[in-house]
């Protein structure tokens, strides 16, 4: 099993604070300026959104995928990286 | 469009939720961001979205991620069917990373001009390969090869030269585009570990890579590279490399059977049970699985992923002192390395490659096994040092990370000293290893961090503290340990911290000494006798090493016959050579002083000439208790004494010094208690016969015709011909007159040791008069003489007696010296008060040296 990302250890080591959404594992420049035009500016909005889907990891990559068009592995990164940090913080 | 005739779209945000509801999704919330979410669940439960979100799962390759595929400089063969199709290139990734490290890097593309022929192999049958990876050494200089499509990869040469054999391997469907192969040759290079059947059964060159592959299978060592030009590769053919290259690192290393813990989540609950300093918590979990603390790579394991921080990192965050050292003691322990690495024969032999057994076919597998197990546990040894050291010092963060915000390369010393927690620096300082020059991402060393995020800002004192612990690492004495009673051979000690304090002679130490249980009969307290220092830990375990065994083979010889010839001081004999040579610090206790001092220093010096001053002076105050002849001496004596005292000048006082001596012998002699120390000792307590049987010594005849003779001389104050007398003939000395270091009145052994300190070393004779004196004194008798000049047993008896009265209760534990002395020392003005060391547990936890200030706490 691959470990997860250096990007995905950076967020979910820290509180996320006023950190772009592009600091969240699985979105780059590109899924990261799309969100951010739909309003998701801040990884704090996406985790909103992450918390109004009550976590659901189906519900969550539906959307982010609709969103922002993310791919199987970008939504899974996400998804798992706003999880640990769930874990971690709340 | 659906069964219930509801377009999804269509309704309310309640009705969405209730229909939700009805379909098991409960307490859903629907806004304008979730709604299209909630809107696709519903419909998709309800059996409408018709393939909305069908992904094909087959994504046409996308060239520009190719190139993660060629980073990876392994090069695919595909198999011949699937060539023609597109491939998708996340499927060639994929596979890409699960058989990593089962491939063998060919890279065949090197001498082909066409920049756009790229080769790759895909050896799907990989076993062969991958059970020799540690055989065959990967190809050599990998050139990045620029694919440009994975799907339309050949390989023109291969094909070419022996299409009968590859051309069923290797895709060829678009060899044509791709004009002129050149012939390639592939030379093999062997080492001097491959044996030797198969070095001459190697051809000097192969044209096809599979057939050099069969050759080469199995053999250790061998590494081919490709050439174009012939006579380059029959060269290369012929080169022989020593030894196996790369890795040492058996395989049996990486057969740990524990599961590293990469879940973040686990990793959390790690973190908050160091958060919460629940101990008990700790050892259960990281028992449970040690992995928590031993990452990949034999280092500290992440427990905090985005600071980088380690479970001590956390701990010292947290100031949980009792996790630290928990952390400290696991990481050193033998059963944490034999869970994470055990080292049995099954794990052995399972771990042994095909290749490795045929190799060793024939030879004893027992004796192989013993070999490997060394191995394994020489490399434990190694990783647990490497591990220690890395807690000690690793800095958290990352450097290649973007977000610089939260980089700050803090070690835990760093941390601890940064929120002020003095205990775990002092923790952390008792290390060895620990590092304190390490920098944080502003270049501030732990001692600059102190106390700067502490909660009580005010506190000047912890902040002094702190940079004082920080600060003053390289006080470490490698110690000479007897015991106080010389039950047991004097031995060396490993490195010790001690405070200057401790040596100059602070009397808190000794009540701040923990004193524990009943005194043991069988074990005699210990005592740090001498001391070489400060050094640094790294060069404190060196001189411990040459104090041992001397390097110097002269000095070796002579090291093992002072040992052996001098168990009373042998070891600090040799010390003070050494210590002498590289101007390192020495000290050393003597007794009669009552403290510790190095001779070859001036204030050493000053302090035996101190001595025998006092000596000479105190004497017959000190013998309160004497037969009426002595008595009466004596009480000559001292008004002698007395009288002379007043003089000023040098001349006189050398003349007093002279009386005064004398006096000394006699009162001494009159003492009894140091009657042992003579050679034709009298065991018994009665002055008379005592002084009667002294032989070596001066007469009682004759002592009591100087007696006379110096009453006479009294009332004259300062008689000149006294004083003609021992200033004129200044090499005639007089023995009977003389005065020794342990107070005696014959040359005892104790006198030979100090003039053994004093080996080298000049006495000036207007400033150390009496060291002058003593010293020519000593150096009159002859080699022979000084040999037979007995120890002063009677010190060493008194001291243990004394130490059973005071039913001083100590702890096996601690050492520390002996209590005040004969009452002769202790009595006599100048002679300072004990000296206590204690210093606790280094002989249990040789990598520790335990500060000295602390001596109630036990970290372990």
């Amino acid at each position: 099993m691959s470990s997860t990302s250096q990007k995905h250890r950076n967020f979910v080591g820290e509180p996320m604070g006023q950190k772009p959404v592009t600091e969240l594992a699985g979105i780059g420049e590109a899924l990261g300026g799309r969100l951010a035009a739909k309003g998701f500016d801040k990884a704090y909005v996406v985790l909103g959104q992450f918390l109004l889907l009550k976590m659901n990891e189906e519900l969550f990559k539906e959307w982010l995928n609709a969103e922002c068009g993310a791919n199987s592995k970008q939504q899974s990164d996400c998804y798992n990286c706003l999880r640990d940090w769930c874990d971690a913080f709340l | 469009m659906e069964d219930k005739g509801i377009d999804v779209k269509s309704l309310s945000d309640v009705e969405l939720k209730e229909q939700l509801a009805r379909h098991g999704v409960i307490g859903a919330v629907i806004m304008r961001t979730t709604r299209g979410v909630y809107e696709k669940k519903l419909a998709n439960l309800i059996g409408v979205g018709k393939g909305n979100e069908a992904d094909t799962g087959c994504h046409v390759a996308q060239h520009n991620q190719n190139g993660s595929v060629s980073s990876d400089s392994v090069a695919v063969v595909l198999p011949a069917s699937t060539v023609q199709t597109s491939v998708s290139s996340s499927d060639l990734v994929s596979r890409n990373t699960d058989s990593n490290s089962d491939l063998v890097s060919l890279d065949r593309a090197e001498s082909v001009d066409s920049a756009s022929s790229n080769s790759h192999l895909v050896s799907s049958n990989a076993d062969p390969i991958s059970s020799s990876i540690d055989s065959v050494s990967t190809g050599t200089d990998p050139i990045p090869s620029n694919i440009d499509s994975v799907s339309t990869s050949t390989d023109p040469v291969s094909s070419n030269i022996d299409s009968g054999s590859s051309s069923a391997d290797l895709a060829s469907s678009n060899a044509d585009s791709v004009s002129k192969p050149t012939p390639l040759y592939f030379a093999v290079a062997t080492s001097t570990s491959t044996p030797e059947e198969t070095r001459s059964s190697l051809s000097p060159f192969y044209h096809d890579h599979e057939v050099l592959r069969k050759a080469i299978k199995g053999t250790v060592g061998t590494r081919f590279k490709k050439f174009s030009d012939q006579s380059k590769a029959e060269e290369f053919s012929k080169t022989v490399f020593p030894e196996e290259l790369g890795p040492k690192y058996s395989l049996e290393r990486a057969l740990s059977p524990l599961p590293g813990v990469k879940k973040t989540r686990d990793k959390n609950v790690l973190a908050k049970i160091i958060q919460e300093g629940n101990a008990e918590e700790f050892l259960k979990t990281v028992w449970g699985n040690p992995r928590y603390l031993l990452g990949s790579g034999d280092t500290p394991e992440i427990i905090h992923p985005g600071t980088r921080r380690n479970a001590l990192h956390l701990a010292a965050l947290e100031n949980q002192l009792e996790i630290c050292k928990h952390i400290m003691s696991i990481i050193q322990s033998d059963r944490f390395w034999s869970e994470v690495y055990p080292v049995s024969d099954v794990l052995i032999d399972a771990a042994m490659s095909s290749n490795e057994k045929k190799r060793i076919e024939g030879i004893d597998p027992e004796v192989v096994r013993e070999g490997k197990r060394e191995n394994a546990l020489r490399l434990r040894e190694e990783s647990k040092s490497r591990l220690v050291d890395l807690y000690l010092n690793i800095q958290d963060g990352n450097e290649r990370a973007k977000v610089k915000v939260s980089e700050k390369h803090y070690t835990p010393l760093h941390i601890a000293s940064m929120y002020g927690f003095v205990d775990i620096v002092e923790f952390l300082m008792s290390f060895p290893a620990t590092d304190t020059t390490k920098k944080d991402n502003q270049g501030r060393t732990a001692a600059d961090l102190a106390c700067t995020k502490s909660k009580s800002k005010s506190n000047e004192e912890l902040k002094s503290k702190i940079k004082h612990l920080i600060n003053n690492p390289s006080i470490y004495y490698v110690p000479v340990i007897r015991s106080i009673d010389n039950s047991s051979p004097a031995s060396l000690g490993s490195p010790v911290v001690l405070d200057d304090s401790s040596l100059t002679g602070s009397q808190s130490l000794n009540e701040s000494l923990p004193l524990v249980g009943p005194p043991q009969v069988t074990t005699s307290p210990l005592v740090g006798q001498a001391f070489a220092g400060p050094l640094s830990p790294a060069k404190a375990r060196g001189l411990l090493k040459e104090w041992k065994s001397p390097s110097c083979s002269d000095l070796k010889k002579k090291a093992s016959l002072m040992k052996r010839s001098d168990p009373d001081r042998g070891l600090e004999r040799i010390g003070r050579l050494l210590a002498h040579k590289d101007g390192i610090g020495w000290t050393e206790y003597w007794e009669f002083l009552g403290s510790f001092a190095d001779f070859s220093k001036p204030e050493g010096l000053r302090k035996l000439d101190k001595h025998i001053f006092t000596l000479c002076h105190s004497a017959p105050l000190v013998t309160p208790s004497i037969g009426s002849v002595r008595s009466s001496s004596n009480r000559t004596r001292s008004r002698l004494s007395l009288l002379t005292s007043g003089e000023d000048s040098p001349k006189q006082k050398l003349f007093a010094d002279e009386i005064s001596k004398d006096e000394e012998e006699v009162g001494v002699v009159s003492n009894g208690d140091h009657a042992h120390s003579k050679p034709t000792t009298n065991e018994s307590e009665d002055p008379l016969p005592l002084v009667s049987s002294i032989e070596p010594g001066p007469s009682l005849e004759e002592g009591l015709e100087r007696m006379n003779l110096n009453e006479d001389i009294s009332p004259l104050k300062s008689e000149p011909d006294t004083i003609e007398y021992s200033c004129k003939t200044p090499s005639r000395i007089d023995k009977n007159n003389a005065v020794y270091i342990d107070g005696g009145s014959v040359p005892s052994k104790l006198d030979l040791d100090v003039l053994l300190a004093l080996c080298g070393v000049e006495v000036d004779v207007r400033e150390y008069p009496h060291v002058y004196q003593w010293k020519r004194l000593i150096e009159s008798y002859n080699e022979e003489e000084r040999k037979q000049w007995a120890t002063p047993r009677s010190l060493n008896k008194h001291t243990l007696r004394r130490t059973e009265e005071s039913l001083r209760p100590f702890s096996p534990l601690v050492y520390y010296s002996p209590p005040p002395l004969s009452p002769l020392l202790s009595n006599s003005p100048s002679s300072a008060r004990r000296t206590p060391l204690p210093f606790k547990n280094f002989p249990l936890t040789p990598q520790h040296r335990m500060p000295i200030n602390t001596p109630t706490k036990t970290w372990f």
